[in-house]
């Protein structure tokens, strides 16, 4: 039951964010809010679950909608066509209790963290590259993503030179779904301090644990 | 000198070796002069974390430091 009074923002409605939709839909989470102002491009159909081919060119956040009431009616889909930035993030996230960084730009995951830390909410964070991917969950006020990646660092990481193949969104969007199921129905888990490496070539996850200061110059 | 434990992801990772090694270098030795002696020092995505905080090039690890090197993804 707490799911199914659970409102979920998924930030992204692309890859990751797709298959988070249709996963958190499938458990039941009572409201999604889908946050995208892309449409489908022909690019998009090797990972993209909510993509077909008559969606070229349509929104991703109506594709996504339809979907969610295809799966499940007692899930309510709240379509939010914009990109999300510092001037209207927060006015996105205001009522939920968590939100899914779905994004492809590390300067817009940092845009989402500063927001879920101004409305009190916690971030499951998952990016993916090639067969790489990675996922932590930011408490408010963390700072984790910012931690990690620096607020002046780049805007893309490895995937420029990796592309993002099929099987890796799927990994990591169940990862990241599991987590925030954990996080709106009580739990903790290791990702409270750790970030976790998804490296499907060699088959190895490996924990690491993070720290949010910086060092000593 | 000081012994570093380092920890190697994706394609970082030395052949026949894995991904986890010791490494022993002069007291004062830069993270960037570590990354040269593994061949990594002109990777354009490359992370290290020290101790799990993300450091710089310039960062010089003290004794028994523990690092992460691996490829930040921001793809979705």
């Amino acid at each position: 039951m707490k799911l199914l009074r659970a409102r979920v923002a998924v930030v992204g409605a692309g890859g990751l964010g797709g298959l988070a939709v249709e996963l958190l839909a499938r458990a039941g989470t009572g409201e999604l809010v889908i946050v995208d102002g892309d449409r489908f491009g022909e690019d998009n159909l090797n990972r993209q679950i909510l993509c077909r081919i008559e969606d070229i060119g349509a929104p991703k956040t109506e594709a996504a909608a339809r979907r969610v009431r295809e799966i499940n009616p007692a899930v309510t889909p709240i379509p939010r066509r914009v990109f999300l930035d510092d001037d209207n993030a927060d006015g996105i996230l205001q009522g939920c209790d968590a939100a899914l960084d779905a994004l492809d730009h590390i300067g817009a995951r940092l845009a989402l963290e500063r927001a879920c830390a101004r409305v009190g909410i916690p971030l499951v964070h998952g990016s993916i590259g090639g067969l790489l991917g990675e996922v932590a969950v930011s408490a408010p006020g963390s700072g984790r993503l910012e931690a990690l990646f620096g607020a002046d660092g780049p805007a893309r990481g490895a995937e420029v030179e990796l592309g993002t193949p099929t099987p890796t969104p799927a990994a990591v969007a169940a990862l990241q779904v599991s987590e925030t199921v954990r996080l709106l129905t009580g739990g903790g888990g290791p990702l409270a301090e750790n970030l976790l490496i998804c490296d499907l070539d060699a088959l190895v996850f490996p924990l690491v644990r993070l720290k949010n200061r910086e060092p000593e110059p | 000198m000081i012994s570093l434990t380092v920890h190697l992801y994706g394609k970082f990772k030395r052949p026949g070796t894995g991904g986890d090694m010791r490494m022993e270098a002069e007291a004062g030795t830069s993270v960037g002069e570590l990354m040269d002696r593994l061949g990594l020092r002109g990777e354009v995505y490359r992370m290290v974390l020290v101790n799990g905080i993300r450091v710089g090039d310039g960062h010089r690890p003290a004794d028994g430091d523990e690092l992460h090197v691996f490829q930040p993804v921001g793809g979705g």
